[in-house]
């Protein structure tokens, strides 16, 4: 009962966020949808993409969408009422339906053979240096597939400073205690929920992206409140951003290369030494992280200024 | 089960079940009412009392002291982020009404 009403209010936000045309409503939708797919991973028994989901997908990810918004010029594309749909139009219907209808069938397919591979993942689970099996697929047996992401997310990261253009200062300037007061209060509190989430990634849900999520919150908070934060005006501190950024994708890929010097083959690690590794390449894998989502988000605020990072 | 607890359990459903009702009623007000801060006013009162009755009746029902902390500590964070956060909203709409004429 609970999961038809989930399914249906996911599929009804969907079609609303596709569907409408003001953009400030569009990313709304967008923040609710990604809170209630959240909800889904939890039915679904995935606590670990729960948490990457609400902390990324709904909210770094709504936290962008709204700051480019404040970009952009005033747009909204405006459908006439009695408008008819054109021949393009048509074609595009049919592209999308006839795309969508392949999908169905494809998934449709795919029930009818389950496989797991659950049993595979515990079998070699004492060899992988954690206890979670999750954390084990990701930063073990499919490490691979875990240090591409990292790269893809430098990789967002890099195209999106080379595009950076000064905004328009909108933002109204907070005044007060209260923020202030608060960020120094709350930080350490995240700072410790960031490490608690890191070192938990070994034998329960959490991990670096949900360390990291958390990492960028408190960065950004910082930079809300106006706190001397982390400045690249410092010479020191800039390399050590730089540093940061990099960092992720160097660690993963050294620690990489070692493992074919170790006879493990690339991306392997011996099984004794695993947990260590494991938690090395998370550690510097959550830094970066927190480090590229915050910046991604500071660079499109409107009155962020060139130099602040 | 001895009849405290089941007396404790039945009192803690109450109590979540009136927590509800404010978060109901908190959200019709958001959705009803048509000035900002009129809204603000709606939310917060949700958040603060809505929020406090269902862990209060979630502690009444715990199993253990340190689930019942641990609830009472996710509540005074819950506190602390809606007085910060409907703070920033309020000033944020009174630098705007500063700015028109």
């Amino acid at each position: 009962m609970l999961d038809a009403i989930l399914t249906l209010l996911i599929l009804a936000l969907a079609w609303h966020c596709v569907r409408t045309t003001d953009l400030f409503e569009a990313i709304v939708v967008f923040i609710a949808l990604g809170m209630l797919v959240a909800l889904a991973w939890t039915r679904l028994q995935a606590p670990d993409a729960a948490l990457a989901e609400a902390a990324i997908g709904a909210g770094l990810a709504g936290a962008l969408l709204l700051a480019s918004l404040r970009q952009m010029p005033e747009m909204s594309a405006t459908r006439a009422p009695g408008a008819k749909t054109t021949g393009l139009g048509w074609f595009w219907w049919g592209l999308w339906g006839a795309l969508g209808l392949a999908l169905v069938s494809g998934v449709a397919a795919i029930q009818t053979t389950s496989v797991s591979l659950m049993p595979q993942v515990q079998a070699h689970l004492s060899d992988s240096g954690v206890t979670h099996p999750v954390t084990a697929v990701l930063l073990n047996f499919r490490a691979l597939d875990t240090a591409l992401e990292l790269a893809v997310l430098l990789w967002a990261w890099m195209a999106q400073k080379q595009l950076f253009v000064p905004g328009r200062q909108t933002v109204y300037p907070l005044q007060g205690q209260v923020l202030k007061t608060a960020v120094k209060a709350l930080l350490p509190l995240m700072v410790l929920v960031a490490v608690y989430l890191l070192w938990r990634g070994s034998s329960a849900p959490g991990g670096a992206f949900q360390s990291g999520a958390v990492l960028a919150s408190a960065w950004l908070m910082l930079w809300l409140a106006q706190l001397p934060g982390l400045s690249r005006k410092q010479g020191g501190m800039r390399l050590g951003i730089q540093a940061g950024w990099l960092g992720g994708v160097t660690v993963f890929l050294l620690v990489g290369l070692l493992g074919v010097f170790q006879g493990a083959g690339f991306m392997g690690y011996p099984p004794d030494q695993a947990g260590a590794w494991i938690l090395l390449i998370e550690s510097a894998a959550a830094l970066s992280i927190g480090l590229l989502l915050a910046s991604m988000v500071l660079v499109s605020m409107p009155d962020f200024q060139e130099g602040t990072l | 089960m001895s009849w405290v607890m089941v007396g404790l359990d039945w009192l803690g459903a109450g109590v979540i079940a009136l927590g509800v009702g404010f978060f109901v009623a908190g959200t019709l007000g958001l959705l009803r009412f048509d000035q900002s801060i009129n809204r603000l006013h709606a939310l917060t009162k949700a958040d603060t009392l809505g929020l406090g009755l269902v862990v209060f009746g979630l502690v009444l029902q715990a199993p253990g002291l340190a689930v019942g902390l641990k609830l009472i500590i996710v509540w005074t964070l819950g506190l602390v982020s809606a007085a910060l956060v409907s703070h920033l909203i309020g000033q944020s709409l009174c630098s705007q009404r500063q700015e028109e004429p």
